[in-house]
């Protein structure tokens, strides 16, 4: 696989906000269900049954790297990921607020920043939605 | 790392401000399982028959179980238990939606609220902390309001909230407790509990980590199980229409409570049926947490008469506010759906008791002075949203009937009190008991009083006679309209409601579906807790904790007489327009034998008999009964 050879797709139109994506996600990379681990989330608004996930895009102008300011982020090689080097985060934040797409989130008691890393090229977020709300995109 | 449960417990005591963290040890998980089995056992050891449910005395136990924020599918509910204020037995109610996983990722199996706080409050548990902020300001305030009210005030939207509306706080018998707004842990007054102990509401916020102990296994667990929900021939309609496909399902079969149960059929059922509102209301299917099966449903509303939105309802709600009241606007029902909502009451109550009224109303025992001068003819969906409003806030008859209809009945006197639906004074669901006699017989004897949710006893629609004779001995188990076999049947069913309620998975697929027998239940458990759970370990857990309800019911005085059905049910044939179940009553007391007799109760008392509670390794519930005068036989002195 090349660079930025697959993308996630998100519909919430039909998302029905059971969050399997985050407690999958949690599991495999943390092998706790916890959701505060999760790379992906879903934001809830009950009053209007909406259910949007959000998760890193792989976007091109990649702000959240340019302004890491520990060069924590880089780019994987493999898939366009953009990996953590959690030895590196500070938690300070900066590439949650400069994300256009909310798609990064700081762990509410860890402090390091939680990235999708595409799961090395087979997300299974993807594979266990219910309803196929999550689908993958090749380029 | 904890492994399926956090093993503490907290104790919230409100006379004294405190707080104290239990830990909860591996005997009593295996014994117990989780919430409604944790949940039972407290209550019997901590709220006996001395205590009034609504004194500070009572206690609100909220609990949940091992699988409860795992990927099991459906692992999203939880308990709420006390003693009901409106039964004086026992309490319990359990609901899906979010909060109770969250509970557990903020540290705790089980959360025990005792006492009665001098002002109002609400709890917050974060990660293991527990506090009691003021509530002041949210008191009056409807579910909705509260929930936006404390999104605001607490910035965090990733907060669960479970929270009690104005019609607890005014002392409606029936008030339930919500989750995720619309959520309801409404049945027996919980929420009437909450605020007699003045908490307005328990905010949960966790991000404690949760695991497996053998990941993987775990894992080819889950996926077994969701192959056979998805093959499952339920999983289409259940995602398309959940409980709300049974109007029409029960219309047909001519058992659908129709104007308070005087028929089995309602001539506009098809405007009021699931099909209807999936067709023109519905604008998504909607999920608990880590559920596979969206089984729930966002619609909106815009129409000359009404604009609103919300998620909902369940058959009960739809069908107790359109065929038994005789509604047959789709629309006006959902508004008294929303209306019970935010005000925080109980659906299936609420509604009887407006249809309880109709019918003494048309039968002329009460008169239009009486009740505030409404018209309570069928259909009259004015009067019913009002007198809703009235129960809410104990105005005028909505007074007389916020006490629930068999106290309604009392004070109304004049013969009222045979048109109450109920057993045990909690008013049974929106089916006609006479169409569907294992139902029946479960609602009899149900611990909580009139329920369908404790045996679920849905094998009797599947016709399949030679699996009724390999499962139940008898052919006529898998035919609704036949009584034998029917105590085989709910006793096996009501232990699996007691394994859903307990692991706190959902009923669809535990009892309904039938997944997840009590072996792979056992090896599930093993492979997330790391416990030894066996087959015959969780069945005899189920049979214990059903045990221990029946004894907490005992100890409060129910008995065999108890154990019984409106006489509607028991004496007048369901009608000739109830098609394929006209004609048809309950044959109450051959299944009661039956049943007694699989369960290893004594017939004529209906109390267990002590070789079977002694098989439960129930030592000390023998003693206490025996202390307080309560006469445990053997079943030798008994059955010859």
């Amino acid at each position: 696989m090349t660079k930025n050879s697959l993308k996630i797709v998100i519909d919430s139109n039909i998302c029905t906000g059971c969050r399997v994506c985050e407690l999958i996600c949690a599991f495999v990379h943390t092998g706790s269900f916890s959701v505060e681990n999760s790379r992906i989330h879903v934001e809830k608004d009950e009053f209007n049954g909406k259910d949007i996930p959000f998760l890193c895009l792989q976007c091109n102008e990649k702000y959240c790297i340019s302004s890491c300011p520990t060069n924590a982020l880089t780019v994987s090689d493999e898939t366009g990921a953009v990996l953590v080097d959690e030895n590196l985060c500070i938690g300070c934040g900066v590439c949650m607020k400069v994300c256009p797409y909310n798609g990064i989130k700081i762990h509410k008691r860890n402090k390091k920043a939680l990235i999708c890393d595409l799961c090395d090229g087979e997300p299974e977020c993807v594979k266990r939605c219910p309803v196929g709300a999550l689908s993958i995109q090749r380029i | 790392m904890d492994f399926g449960y956090k093993k503490k417990r907290v104790r919230i005591d409100l006379n004294n401000n405190k707080v104290k963290i239990e830990e909860i040890s591996d005997d009593f998980l295996l014994d117990y399982i989780g919430g409604r089995g944790f949940n039972m056992r407290v209550l019997y050891d901590e709220v006996g028959p001395e205590v009034d449910p609504l004194s500070p005395e009572n206690k609100l136990i909220v609990g949940v179980g091992p699988l409860n924020g795992t990927l099991f599918p459906g692992s999203a509910r939880v308990n709420f238990s006390a003693k009901s204020p409106q039964t004086g037995i026992l309490g319990d109610s359990n609901t899906g939606g979010f909060f109770g996983p969250e509970l557990k990722f903020a540290g705790f199996d089980q959360v025990i609220i005792e006492g009665k706080s001098t002002r109002p409050v609400y709890i917050l548990i974060n990660d293991g902390n527990v506090e009691l902020r003021p509530a002041d300001h949210l008191i009056g305030r409807d579910i909705f309001e509260t929930n936006r009210l404390l999104l605001k005030e607490l910035k965090d939207p990733r907060i669960q909230i479970a929270a009690i509306g104005p019609a607890a706080e005014n002392g409606v018998r029936f008030s339930g407790i919500f989750c995720n707004l619309v959520r309801a842990a409404a049945r027996t007054g919980m929420g009437t509990v909450l605020a007699s102990k003045n908490v307005k509401a328990i905010v949960v916020r966790g991000s404690l980590d949760l695991g497996a102990r053998n990941p993987k296994k775990f894992l080819n667990l889950i996926d077994k199980v969701n192959e056979q929900i998805y093959a499952h021939e339920e999983y289409i309609p259940r995602k398309r229409m959940g409980t709300t496909r049974l109007v029409t399902l029960l219309n047909e079969l001519g058992c659908l409570a129709t104007k308070h149960y005087q028929t089995g059929r309602f001539e506009f059922a098809d405007m009021v049926s699931g099909e209807y509102l999936e067709k023109n209301y519905k604008k998504k299917s909607k999920a608990c947490f880590s559920c596979i099966i969206p089984c729930s449903r966002f619609f909106e509303i815009n129409s000359a008469k009404y604009r609103f939105k919300s998620e909902g309802p369940e058959f009960e709600g739809l069908a107790g506010f359109s065929s038994n009241l005789g509604i047959s606007n789709i629309e006006d029902s959902l508004k008294c759906v929303d209306m019970c909502n935010r005000f925080g009451l109980d659906v299936i109550t609420t509604s009887e008791c407006i249809a309880f009224s109709m019918e003494l109303y048309e039968r002329g025992i009460i008169n239009r002075k009486e009740v505030d001068n409404l018209e309570l003819t069928w259909g009259n969906v004015e009067a019913i949203q009002n007198l809703i409003r009235k129960i809410a806030y104990r105005e005028g008859f909505g007074d007389v009937l916020a006490d629930g209809t068999l106290m309604a009945a009392r004070k109304i006197g004049r013969g009222s009190e045979k048109y109450v639906m109920h057993v045990k004074g909690l008013e049974i669901f929106k089916a006609d008991p006479r169409g569907i006699k294992g139902y029946a017989l479960g609602n009899a004897v149900a611990t909580r009083g009139g329920d369908h949710l404790r045996s679920e006893p849905s094998f009797e629609f599947t016709e399949n006679s030679e699996e009724a004779i390999r499962r139940f001995g008898v052919p006529e188990a898998a035919f609704r309209l036949e009584y034998k076999g029917k105590g085989k049947v709910v006793k096996f069913y009501e232990e699996r409601c007691v394994l859903a309620d307990s692991l706190n998975a959902c009923k669809n697929t535990i009892t309904n579906m039938e997944i997840l027998s009590y072996s792979e239940a056992a090896e599930l458990l093993n492979h997330l807790t790391g416990l030894q759970f066996t087959e015959s370990s969780i069945q005899k857990a189920c049979e214990r904790v059903y045990n221990i309800e029946r004894s907490y019911i005992v100890r409060e005085g129910i008995r065999r007489k108890d154990d019984t059905l409106p006489q509607r049910f028991l004496k007048e044939p369901l009608p000739e327009d109830s098609g394929p179940s006209a004609g048809s009553v309950v044959e109450l007391d051959p299944m009661l034998d039956e049943y007694y007799r699989e369960r290893n109760w004594d017939p004529k008392t209906g109390i267990p008999f002590e070789e079977k509670l002694a098989e439960l390794g129930l030592h000390d519930i023998i003693d206490d009964l025996k202390k307080r005068g309560i006469e445990i036989k053997k079943s030798e002195e008994v059955v010859k």
